[in-house]
């Protein structure tokens, strides 16, 4: 673009001004409540502050100590990336084939999708968790019912180690409300004309959804893919409550955050924990760079 | 970790970049609030402590009595539900503005008083009647030398039994003096006896108190800690998970998943009647008789040697009351607190509410209005403090990694994931770094 020294710097200058005066109650926000305690946390990372008392610069000793002799550590990123890999694809294939059933016209499907869309809104609490406990623990609803069904020894699927890790992906696959709904309102900007022009040169259902469905719900897909995996890699709540916040049974649930927790309140090495806090963010930053940089071979941006 | 160098950048100036930065804008209010006092004015100051309503109402009623009595002093109390509540005094430590007066768990005695959060009490050794109170009660709120923290109420761990299901077992409740071979034969036979897959006992291989009194046993009575730290050895830890697991492979063990799945003492296994024991304070017997059925009865835990009664046992602080280091309002918190441990009245209030009063006049002129339960509880400690060598009991900083790792190398034991060589390794790995 052209600038035109004389005419704007005026207008542009009072028009900074108020830009800026009008964003202060978020500018203000940002600094204080998010990148101070951000960048003070990066600083920390390089100590080892534990809450009170004096501490001191360590340099990288906590970065270094995590990756070489931290056994918890990489059991944490092993149950976090099992965790990612497993409930992002299972959830956002789950939420696609929802949408696209409840995207065709029928009775009562406002209702269904109000339904679907249910165990988004508690999944993240406390309460489902407490629950989870109960359905897929000792005595509860799952085991009785592999008894009925007549395997005698069922387990308690969340309390063996095998299996716990599991039922924290069927609830993170649980709450696919809040992707179903995004693709439902993608699904519903698919022009007709496409279905119609398909259908005249004789494709079926299954061929439309391949070549039209898919391609054009690709910048959808990938918004949800993002958000979904920086989601998941800080999962926390289910894995707190479910486990009494020990990531047990013999660390099968000990998610990132988790295991960040108990460093900085259990056992107080703050610095610690502040060293793991900016691993995530760098771990959870490449991910999203690669997914951007991978968008460009298979997101079809229709102009 | 246990080293403490000197920092390039001091706490204060730390904190005052964290105040720009909005961190500690809340703390920083109510640090002027409470500065006040200290100009002369009547005594304010705060009092926190955690727990259920009942105590909420009879502490409320202390203070009350207090505020009668003293003219003009003002004290604000403070409290919560135990959950977080010992993360928020943290992070208030942390922003120097601490309760002037504060309930801590033991597990964070050793790391605030190390660190210099808390006031030497002896300072007010008169004011707090220190007299009263019995040596080892005053060692274990003893850190560096420095006596940091009074016993709110003792209570001593013991062994809850399921009487209800040892009768209809025919199985009569253990002698007070038994060994850890005859606590195997009674789990193992109770086991037998009851079938249907209750077992003979919890699993206490996790438990730290267990642990505790079974290394003092092999020790010569030292136990998990001492003042610098880690002082469990391998042979005692390989020779306890090598009893836990033959009992386990015994079938006399309550099963892995009822383990994993205890978040609390109304989902231990006694509770739930799929073991016949839980090892806890003996203080809990009242909490615990409420949420079963059941019968129950202490006993205490068993031995190495019988010719020790009570062996290795201990008599110690459930919750401990401190004072901070940095508060104005020290003499007055202090005069708070003598009251509030050794007034008659006051501690007729406060019952068995946080233990058995440390203070012998307070505890005989409350034994006569204790219900059956409550002078159960009391005999039990009682009789623990006179008949063991009762050193008290304290916890070294670093405690809650060992509580961690502990659990999860019993966990792996019980699972069948790890061999005891391999669990006792994994011990030793994740508690010293």
């Amino acid at each position: 673009m052209i600038t035109r020294p004389g005419r704007r710097r005026g207008g542009s200058f009072r028009e900074g001004v108020w830009g800026y005066a009008l964003l202060a109650p978020w500018l203000i926000g940002l600094v204080t409540l998010t990148a101070g305690p951000m960048l003070a946390s990066l600083y920390l990372s390089f100590t080892d502050y534990a809450f009170i008392g004096p501490f001191d610069w360590v340099g990288l000793s906590n970065y270094v100590h995590l990756f070489t002799e931290d056994q918890r550590f990489l059991q944490a990123l092993e149950v976090t990336a099992t965790y990612v890999a497993f409930a992002v694809p299972l959830e956002l294939s789950f939420a696609l084939l929802v949408a696209v059933l409840l995207n065709r016209r029928m009775r009562g499907a406002s209702l269904l999708r109000a339904v679907y869309y249910l165990p988004s809104l508690l999944g993240g609490s406390v309460a489902i968790a407490i629950l989870w406990r109960q359905v897929f623990g000792t005595d509860g609803l799952v085991q009785q019912l592999l008894i009925s069904l007549g395997w005698a020894d069922a387990p308690a699927l969340v309390s063996r180690p095998e299996t716990s890790l599991g039922t924290l992906i069927v609830l993170g696959v649980w709450q696919f409300g809040s992707p179903m709904v995004i693709f439902l309102a993608a699904l519903r900007q698919i022009p007709g004309e496409l279905y119609e022009a398909a259908s005249l040169d004789g494709a079926g259902a299954f061929r439309s959804f391949v070549s039209i469905t898919l391609p054009m719900l690709t910048p959808v897909i990938f918004f949800n893919l993002i958000l979904r995996i920086i989601g998941s890699f800080q999962t926390f709540t289910p894995a707190f409550v479910v486990s009494g916040g020990t990531g047990g049974p013999t660390d099968s649930t000990l998610f990132y955050t988790l295991y960040l927790y108990q460093e900085a309140f259990t056992n107080f090495r703050m610095g610690y924990a502040s060293a793991m806090a900016w691993i995530l963010l760098v771990i959870i930053g490449v991910f999203t760079a690669a997914n951007f940089a991978l968008s460009k071979k298979w997101v079809v941006y229709d102009s | 970790m246990s080293e403490q160098r000197r920092t390039a950048l001091s706490r204060r100036g730390f904190l005052r970049i964290g105040a720009t930065a909005g961190l500690a804008l809340g703390v920083g209010i109510s640090a002027t609030s409470c500065s006040s006092g200290g100009t002369g004015g009547a005594p304010e100051f705060r009092f926190s402590w955690w727990g259920s309503s009942d105590r909420n109402r009879v502490t409320q009623d202390v203070i009350d009595l207090y505020a009668q009595r003293h003219e003009g002093v003002s004290i604000t109390p403070s409290y919560g539900g135990y959950d977080n509540y010992h993360e928020k005094l943290l992070t208030s430590a942390a922003g120097g503005n601490a309760p002037d007066l504060m309930q801590i768990q033991q597990s964070l005695l050793p790391d605030f008083a190390g660190r210099g959060v808390l006031a030497d009490l002896n300072t007010f050794r008169d004011t707090l009647e220190l007299d009263q109170y019995d040596d080892s009660t005053l060692e274990s709120g003893t850190f560096g030398g420095v006596l940091t923290a009074l016993s709110l109420g003792d209570s001593a761990p013991g062994m809850f039994m399921d009487l209800t299901v040892l009768d209809d077992a025919g199985v009569a409740l253990p002698e007070a003096q038994w060994t850890w071979d005859e606590f195997a034969a009674f789990a193992v036979d109770l086991t037998r006896r009851v079938g249907g897959g209750f077992a003979g006992t919890d699993n206490l291989a996790g438990n730290m108190w267990a642990l505790e009194i079974f290394a003092r046993q092999l020790q010569g009575g030292v136990g998990v800690f001492d003042e610098t730290g880690l002082a469990l050895e391998e042979d005692t830890l390989t020779e306890w998970f090598t009893f836990w697991t033959e009992l386990m492979d015994a079938g006399a063990v309550v099963s892995p998943e009822v383990t994993a799945e205890q978040s609390s003492d109304d989902s231990s296994p006694l509770i739930l009647n799929k073991a016949v024991n839980l090892v806890n304070y003996a203080l809990l017997l009242t909490s615990l008789s409420g949420m079963t059925d059941h019968e129950l009865a202490i006993v205490s835990l068993p031995n190495v040697d019988p010719a020790k009664p009570a062996g290795q046992q201990w008599v110690s602080g459930s919750s401990w009351l401190t004072i901070y280091a940095e508060s104005e309002q020290q003499d007055a918190a202090a005069d708070f607190a003598g009251f509030f441990l050794n007034d008659v009245d006051a501690g007729l209030a406060l019952r068995l509410d946080r233990g058995i009063p440390p203070n012998v006049e307070v505890r005989e002129a409350l034994a006569p209005t204790l219900d059956e339960r409550e002078t159960a509880v009391l005999e039990y400690v009682e009789y623990v403090r006179a008949s063991s060598e009762n050193k008290g009991y304290k916890l070294a900083s670093g405690s809650a990694a060992v509580s961690t790792a502990l659990a999860s190398a019993s966990e792996n034991l019980a699972f069948g994931s790890k061999a005891v060589a391999e669990a006792v390794g994994g011990f030793f790995d994740d508690s010293q770094r």
